[in-house]
């Protein structure tokens, strides 16, 4: 189409060309997916293949197994039990340590943010804590809370903790403060500003912040397993590399990474519900 | 009295609040630091028992006799040696990975899946199998660091990339610059606030990074310390350890700080999370 192409004589005739332009851009769209789609798809089987066959030829395949082998052990593991096993008791603490630490963290952020003063005091310690790199207390639990589930629960509790009240703290305190005052003015409570204007406004960090937090439970949860535990995913990824077993290694991170995608994929639509106009921001 | 004189007034009585305020401030900070560190120390002992608790001497005595037996440098330079020498690596690859896929968008949306998956995997799930590829020293912790830097510059990278405006292109591309001349004057400046982002956040990332690989297995490096102490029930000085890397941590993070200076004229920008 180009402008030298007698002018469109009437309505009719425009929409034809119209429709003929959206048709072809709607080709177009479609050729360009359907050929990004088998790209992934072709590169995903040439990777499998080449783990399969081709990676034992440059290094020992002890070091790093093969796919079949690794989906075999997942099978087996699941067939005895003991996967559904350790799968279950990461998941427990994990979610523990998750909604633990998620409303500890609300409830101190809104504590903490109502007033100016008081966060203006608090900031520095929080700026400490949040620089302590957490897993470090690992070892410091487990000394306190034994070998059973409690310590992973205060470890995965505390990376959520931080994440989730800095984030409410931060959308909070992002409030515009003439937003308030006018409502003020007008004459709006201390509860109506808070439920009408603070946490719709805050809302979406704060969802956000609890959104991308689950991921930290699990690794608060399988990190205190690799310290020391007796169940759990991190134990079983932890054992079978001791014993230079890498496929039950590999069947461990693959199923780690299964929960954790299906669990980001069920927050995700939660979040898109809960806050359909809303692309969340947030702070790690 | 004049306009003059009412001004200077107050001016000067806003400064005496700011100054009152910054004085409360500081008292109260000061304040509650004390109370807390007393408390512990008085509670440890009558209170609950100090293998549980230890106690602030306890601990800045254990700090101290590292200092003087030289083990605090010894295993610190590995842990630091480790992070930084993974936190370059790691951030080299990430920028380097991500500067062609973001500049094809084809090539980045086949691929983007796969990046995904691995980015979701937790970091510290991959530490037994670098550990089991490459030993016991320094190398898989590098590399573990290295890992936990890679994915969050990588995606921030390709997000810089893909969020300089279509329109910006197309308009320079009509009015005759080079792919070159885009990419020098309009891809480039307009990723780098979020590659510099990515880059001051990932600094303490990589800290854990080391210290994760040192908890799986070493036989050096604080990591090591913090969890060989927590092996001989020596609460002090596991939190001896833990509180040598907040402060590598801490003054880490100040050295970064000009990055963030360098960024004030950019908006707070969205940076895909870092590490706990």
């Amino acid at each position: 189409m180009t402008l030298a192409e007698p002018a469109v004589r009437d309505a009719g005739q425009a929409r034809a060309v119209l429709d003929r332009v959206a048709a072809d851009e709607r080709r177009h769209r479609r050729r360009q997916r359907a050929f990004v789609w088998t790209g992934t798809a072709t590169l995903g089987v040439a990777l499998l293949l080449f783990w399969q066959f081709g990676l034992g030829l440059l290094v020992n395949p002890r070091y790093v197994s093969d796919p079949v082998t690794v989906v075999g052990r997942i099978g087996e593991l699941l067939a005895g039990g003991e996967l559904a096993e350790h799968l279950s008791v990461t998941i427990a603490e994990a979610g523990a340590g998750f909604v633990i630490g998620a409303c500890a963290g609300l409830v101190s952020a809104f504590a903490l943010a109502g007033s100016r003063r008081g966060y203006e005091v608090f900031e520095p310690f929080l700026v400490g804590f949040y620089s302590i790199p957490k897993i470090a207390l690992a070892p410091l639990f487990i000394l306190w809370f034994g070998l059973g589930t409690t310590p992973k629960v205060i470890m995965a509790a505390l990376l959520v903790y931080f994440i989730v009240f800095v984030n409410t703290a931060t959308g909070i305190r992002g409030v515009r403060p003439d937003l308030l005052r006018v409502c003020r003015v007008l004459g709006a409570s201390r509860r109506d500003l808070l439920v009408k204007v603070t946490l719709p406004a805050a809302a979406p960090a704060i969802v956000a912040s609890v959104r991308i937090t689950f991921t930290r439970a699990i690794e608060g949860a399988v990190l205190s397993e690799f310290v020391a535990s007796t169940q759990g995913l991190g134990y079983l990824v932890a054992r079978a590399s001791r014993a230079f077993d890498i496929a039950t290694v590999f069947a461990g991170i693959v199923v780690i990474a299964a929960v954790v995608m299906t669990a980001n994929g069920l927050l995700r639509l939660v979040e898109s519900r809960l806050l359909p106009w809303h692309e969340g921001q947030v702070h790690g | 009295m004049n306009g003059a004189t009412v001004l200077e007034n107050t001016r000067r009585e806003h400064r005496a609040a700011q100054h009152a305020h910054r004085r409360f401030l500081l008292l109260t900070r000061f304040g509650i630091l004390a109370a807390v560190l007393a408390a512990w120390e008085l509670a440890s002992g009558p209170l609950i028992r100090p293998f549980f608790l230890s106690s602030p001497t306890e601990i800045a005595e254990t700090l101290a006799e590292w200092v003087t037996t030289g083990e605090l440098w010894y295993h610190g330079q590995f842990t630091v040696t480790a992070a930084v020498a993974g936190y370059l690596l790691g951030a080299a690859a990430g920028v380097l990975v991500a500067w062609p896929l973001g500049l094809l968008r084809l090539a980045y949306r086949i691929v983007e899946p796969y990046f995904l998956v691995a980015y979701s995997v937790p970091a510290v799930a991959m530490g037994p199998v670098f550990i089991l590829w490459f030993g016991l020293g320094m190398t898989p912790k590098i590399l573990i660091a290295a890992y936990f830097v890679f994915f969050i510059v990588f995606i921030n990278t390709v997000a810089g990339f893909h969020q300089v405006p279509r329109g910006l292109l197309d308009t320079t591309r009509v009015l005759g610059a080079s792919r070159r001349a885009q990419l020098r004057t309009i891809m480039l400046p307009s990723a780098l606030p979020f590659i510099l982002a990515a880059l001051r956040i990932t600094l303490p990332a990589a800290m854990i990074g080391a210290v994760t690989g040192e908890f799986i297995s070493a036989n050096r490096g604080l990591g090591y310390l913090t969890r060989a102490s927590a092996a001989s029930y020596s609460t002090a000085g596991v939190l001896a350890g833990v509180l040598s890397l907040s402060a590598i941590v801490l003054l880490m993070n100040l050295m970064l700080r000009p990055l963030r200076h360098a960024l004030r004229w950019q908006q707070e920008i969205d940076v895909k999370e870092g590490s706990s």
